[in-house]
């Protein structure tokens, strides 16, 4: 039986910063500051939402020319779920253009 | 230069992750380069860097749990080639405490030149090892014939070196104050521990006496624990010897008045760096944790040398101790020059590879190593 933790604040917001990006895939940085989470915080939860299958990760090409690809991630039906269920907790709500 | 340290610091974090999560590594990397303005892409770095850290440090904590899961193929982590090799992690460790040191002397509101003077320090042990790594391999003669001169000028520091308060156990060099004990008696500690020979016996009998001479009862205590670690791990006469020499040594010492005065940013540091800085305080307390990392990682990893180790390990934990119980330098992170330069120097005692490597060859990344560890054949500290 998988054990249900509640989930932290920065991964609420993570979570709902991915459901406002309408499905769509996000490079880290832009996720970052969507989610007002600095980059340090962001991976451990990337990799382990990745790793429960909540998240999908993929090699994106770049949008501009002589740029590297650059890893994009979007939720997958699970993580969409756990979104739902877990909802970003009032105060600590998604700040937008928050510097990382 | 800011957009180039951040892609470094991110290559970094990149290597510092765990085998596991190693391809995540790339990610960050690729998205700090991605970032326009090169400040926001150097805090991104940062962070990173601070993720890879937890990453490890947790990987390397559930190692036991997760025991006969982990394959043999494993990609090897940083870490984990950094316990193979002790010398590398000491030198790493040194690096890692002189900066703490660096971040208290700063938050202390210590003079400029004091972080000038421990920097310089940490180079100039460096170059020495360099230096002596450069010479090649010696024999055990020469090691011994250097350990009786690194305990002949302990003596003569207590002969004519600069006397304060009942003290003499400095000697100025260009208008620059040191302590030759905590420069000189960890190498010859390290000289012993690996040689056991007559003359290096001797080089420890005369630090005995020079350190009851000065009176240093803090790199006393030291020496005996140095001694009384290496009894217990390897028992023999010379050895014996030495610890009783040692003892009698550290007796004079108690017997003998030591009243000098604190020296601030040199002494009490444990109790005067929180009231500071609170940063000041944890960079003290991380710094002496960060020394002592590598003679737990040898000991642990390392078997077959861990009478090295164990000397490495009980010097430094009881100059340590002496510095939190008494007026006494505190090494590394405190200002001196001379206990960066003799745990540096230090280093050239402990092996360049563990024994672990041997049975573990891919965890290196080799297909076969040899271990260099043991000079009881006559190898090179410096080799």
């Amino acid at each position: 039986m998988v054990r249900r933790r509640s989930l932290s604040p920065h991964a609420r917001s993570v979570l709902a910063a991915m459901v406002e990006a309408g499905g769509g895939w996000l490079h880290g940085y832009d996720l970052s500051r969507r989610a007002g989470v600095k980059s340090g915080t962001l991976y451990p939860l990337l990799i382990r939402l990745e790793a429960q299958g909540h998240l999908e990760a993929e090699w994106r090409p770049p949008t501009e020319p002589g740029r590297p690809p650059r890893h994009a991630y979007r939720l997958t039906a699970a993580g969409s779920r756990l979104a739902r269920e877990n909802p970003p907790i009032a105060s600590e709500a998604p700040l937008a253009g928050k510097p990382a | 230069m800011t957009r180039r340290l951040a892609i470094v610091v991110a290559e970094l974090a990149a290597r510092l992750l765990p085998s596991p999560t190693r391809a995540w590594g790339l990610a960050m990397t690729r998205e700090a380069a991605s970032i326009d303005h090169a400040g926001a892409a150097l805090r991104f770095a940062l962070g990173c860097l601070g993720c890879a850290l937890r990453e490890a440090a947790l990987f390397q904590l559930l190692r036991p749990v997760r025991g006969a899961q982990s394959s043999s193929s494993e990609t090897p982590d940083v870490i984990d080639a950094l316990r193979l090799h002790p010398r590398a992690l000491t030198g790493l460790c040194a690096v890692i405490a002189t900066g703490l040191g660096l971040a208290y002397l700063t938050f202390a509101g210590a003079p400029a030149f004091y972080l000038v003077g421990n920097a310089v320090a940490l180079v100039l042990g460096f170059l020495i090892v360099g230096l002596l790594m450069a010479t090649g391999g010696v024999g055990e003669r020469t090691l011994g014939t250097v350990a009786v001169a690194l305990g002949a000028l302990l003596v003569a520091t207590a002969l004519f070196g600069t006397h304060a308060d009942g003290a003499t156990r400095w000697f100025t060099l260009f208008g620059v104050s040191t302590q030759p004990s905590l420069m000189l008696v960890p190498p010859l500690v390290m000289i012993f521990a690996r040689t056991r020979g007559t003359l290096a016996t001797c080089g420890m009998a005369l630090a005995a006496l020079a350190l009851a001479m000065q009176p240093d009862r803090a790199m006393a205590a030291a020496l005996t624990a140095a001694a009384g670690a290496l009894a217990l791990v390897r028992p023999d006469r010379r050895t014996l010897t030495v610890l009783a020499l040692a003892v009698v040594g550290l007796a004079t010492t108690v017997l003998r008045p030591d009243a000098l005065p604190a020296v601030p940013f040199v002494d009490r540091v444990f109790y005067t760096a929180f009231a500071a800085h609170p940063l000041a305080g944890i960079a003290v307390f991380a710094g002496v944790v960060v020394m002592m990392v590598p003679p737990v990682a040898g000991w642990t990893s390392d078997p077959a040398n861990r009478p090295v180790h164990a000397a490495f390990g009980a010097l430094w934990l009881v100059i340590i101790a002496a510095a939190a119980l008494g007026n006494y330098p505190t090494p590394v992170v405190g200002y001196g020059a001379s206990a960066i330069v003799g745990y540096v120097v230090a280093l050239l005692g402990l092996p360049r590879r563990s024994s672990a490597a041997i049975t573990r060859p891919s965890a290196v990344g080799e297909k076969t190593v040899r271990q260099d560890g043991d000079l009881r054949a006559g190898a090179a500290v410096a080799g």
